[in-house]
């Protein structure tokens, strides 16, 4: 399942860099920070960002998850600081749902 | 390729970085500041912005080179018993000319470099020359009166730019000034030596520090420079006459128990200084062959430090507003529209958070007339009842007149809670990651917000296409751009559109559906990572009002942006 959501997250990070001058790497993408310190999206830039990835998720797996919900948002280590925590923080919700695997 | 002849009165920044576009794009330019360089001016608190212009401008090396203090944040001590917070710059390389930090710096020195930059590349720098006259009565040319070596000389040029400061000619010759009534302050300042007294992520960032008579700014500059200044109502000029510049400086500053904790015991190491700190614009920026740049157009408080980068973006603009008309003559008018527009917009984005600003604090303060003149608490409030953006800043109608003034002290209040501190005071211990919890929070709110728009509600009947215009960010040039628009002319005018752009939004009219499939569609169109932006834009803009499932309007929260010609930061 984590290689199946590694692939949405770098489908839609591909997407984004197509209007990109200065392109997000994507060569060592599990330890890509997102948000925060060295990430490669401000505030504005993740909300879209994560409304891709949702949407993608929805298509694969035929359920909703919530990439801003309390749960998400409320970690002590936040599911955007890598795109390796936000691949397993999906892996959970999506076991919890029951998600087509 | 045509070229115009330019005369530009002021050496600052405003008028360097003029000179330096307007060269870069193949004009002639001259220029007359009155003083001699270096000559001391206060305003050393840059934004990124600024940096980013520079950087296009060439001039990167030379800033290094300086080894000015790097600047990663402003820092507010806004409102008594509120945690420190912190506006930071950083932001990711979405291009090369994006900065994460300003810098700090001694203006004589900054203003030096870029005036001896513009020599050095071939434009025309005459100092000691007073521009006394200006005189644009002629349809094709522009005269202007210059005291030089002690004589009085007449010269022509196609186009003016006054970038002369708050002394500039035209403005005052033409009467186009106008004063806010309500932001009439004025600064008294010094300077201390003191090592910044904070490592790690506070360490460069400028401190704003209110207090019961007004706040105090506090700015590390070179050498263990730090300038101190107190801005404060008009009304206490009867106590600086009274007691004199520098005991009213000492005693008023020693009220300030915050800035007095950081200062520590240093020593004050130059003269106590004054000016008027009055805001004004005017109500033309630029006609026919003149353009008005920086403090010669508008002065508002110094609260954001946006001085200097208001004076380089104007300068930009009126370089490539220059170039598009002498290429494009039948175009002056709309050029001039797009100026005029684009500055105004800039400086009143400002002006509103600012009176949010002090709104905020002037309910955390003890009642003293300065809180007191400056609290917003009607909505008849003269400040808002002439301005009509502050209905569109607050996003309701003037039938709810309470909720407009709440949501008004919210603006100040949302961008407070994303930059608050963890710890009540300031502390070496304080790192820029400890916000990130509290961003993301606000990242999360919006995102909720956003998705339960389940209709949005197009502001009239069709989505148009109407030209505008954007400066080209690393050729400086002014080129025409499609935006969005409906049939009475209400439009967004920060992102050029496309007819495949404009036609999502068409459907949108007819069909009204909610933000997941707009985010989808703009995607499809290759609008995926701006999808957020533009959606935020159209509804500030009031082309776009959302709507959750109980038919209940969904209100959006705006956030500080300023612009650094062809770059965006938010705060």
């Amino acid at each position: 399942m984590a290689e199946r959501i590694q692939s949405i997250v770098v489908a839609a990070l591909d997407e984004i860099n197509r209007t990109r001058e200065e392109k997000i790497p994507t060569d060592n993408v599990l330890d890509l920070c997102l948000y925060g310190d060295a990430g490669v999206f401000e505030s504005m830039y993740l909300v879209a960002f994560l409304s891709l990835v949702e949407e993608s998720l929805e298509d694969e797996f035929g359920v909703e998850v919530s990439l801003t919900s309390e749960k998400a948002v409320s970690r002590r280590v936040s599911p955007f600081s890598s795109v390796r925590r936000l691949i397993a923080f999906v892996e959970e919700e999506l076991e919890l749902v029951g998600a087509r695997g | 390729m045509a070229r115009s002849k330019v005369a530009i009165i002021g050496g600052g920044p405003a008028g360097s970085v003029a000179g330096l576009t307007l060269q870069k794009l193949g004009h002639d330019v001259t220029l007359y500041e009155r003083s001699r360089f270096p000559r001391y001016r206060v305003g050393e608190s840059l934004l990124p912005g600024t940096m980013s212009i520079l950087n296009r401008l060439g001039l990167q090396e030379k800033i290094d080179a300086q080894e000015y203090v790097k600047k990663p944040s402003a820092t507010f001590l806004w409102g008594q018993d509120q945690a420190p917070w912190t506006f930071s710059f950083a932001a990711p390389k979405v291009a090369p000319w994006v900065f994460d930090h300003a810098v700090q710096v001694k203006r004589e020195e900054f203003d030096q470099l870029l005036l001896e930059e513009a020599r050095s590349r071939g434009i025309a720098v005459h100092e000691e020359c007073p521009v006394t006259d200006v005189d644009l009565s002629h349809p094709d040319r522009v005269v202007l009166t210059v005291r030089r070596d002690g004589k009085t000389v007449t010269t022509e040029s196609d186009f003016v730019i006054d970038a002369g400061g708050s002394g500039g000619p035209i403005a005052r010759k033409l009467g186009l000034r106008r004063y806010d009534e309500f932001y009439r302050n004025f600064a008294v300042w010094s300077y201390f030596r003191l090592e910044d007294p904070f490592q790690g992520d506070l360490k460069g960032t400028t401190y704003s520090i209110t207090f019961e008579d007004g706040w105090v700014w506090m700015i590390p500059v070179k050498d263990d420079l730090y300038s101190v200044g107190l801005v404060v109502d008009r009304t206490k000029s009867a106590e600086v006459r009274e007691r004199g510049a520098d005991e009213f400086y000492r005693t008023t500053l020693a009220k300030c128990g915050q800035a007095m904790d950081i200062l520590g015991g240093a020593e004050q190491v130059d003269e106590v200084r004054i000016v008027h700190d009055w805001s004004y614009e005017t109500e033309v920026f630029s006609a026919d062959r003149f353009f008005l740049c920086g403090d010669a157009a508008c002065f508002t408080d110094p609260l954001f430090s946006q001085g200097v980068h208001l004076a380089s973006q104007s300068a930009v603009s009126a370089a490539a507003a220059i170039d598009r008309i002498t290429h494009h003559g039948d175009e002056k008018d709309a050029v001039h529209a797009w100026y005029n527009r684009t500055y105004r917009e800039a400086y009143e984005q400002y002006h509103q958070f600012l009176a949010s600003f002090y709104t905020f604090a002037s309910f955390t303060e003890p009642d003293s007339e300065f809180w007191r003149k400056r609290r917003i608490t009607e909505s008849d409030d003269e400040r808002l009842t002439r301005r009509k953006w502050f209905e569109k800043l607050a996003g309701n109608g003037p039938e709810d007149s309470a909720g407009t003034v709440a949501s008004f002290r919210d603006r100040a209040s949302t961008m407070i809670s994303i930059g608050r501190h963890q710890r009540p005071g300031l502390s070496d211990e304080f790192s820029e990651s400890e916000l990130n919890a509290a961003r993301v929070r606000w990242i999360s709110d919006l995102t909720k917000r956003l998705n339960s728009i389940s209709r949005f509600r197009w502001t009239g009947g069709k989505a148009l296409l109407k030209p505008y215009y954007r400066v080209e960010p690393l050729g400086f040039r002014l080129e025409q751009r499609e935006v969005l628009a409906n049939e009475d002319d209400l439009d967004m005018t920060q992102y050029p559109m496309d007819d495949e752009t404009r036609q999502i939004f068409q459907d949108l009219a007819e069909e009204e559906f909610g933000y997941r499939t707009l985010v989808k569609r703009l995607g499809a169109v290759g609008r995926q990572e701006l999808s957020t932006q533009i959606v935020l834009r159209l509804m500030e803009a009031g082309l776009l009002t959302g709507y959750d499932e109980h038919g209940e309007t969904v209100v959006v929260q705006g956030r500080l942006h300023f612009g650094g010609v062809g770059v965006e930061y938010e705060v």
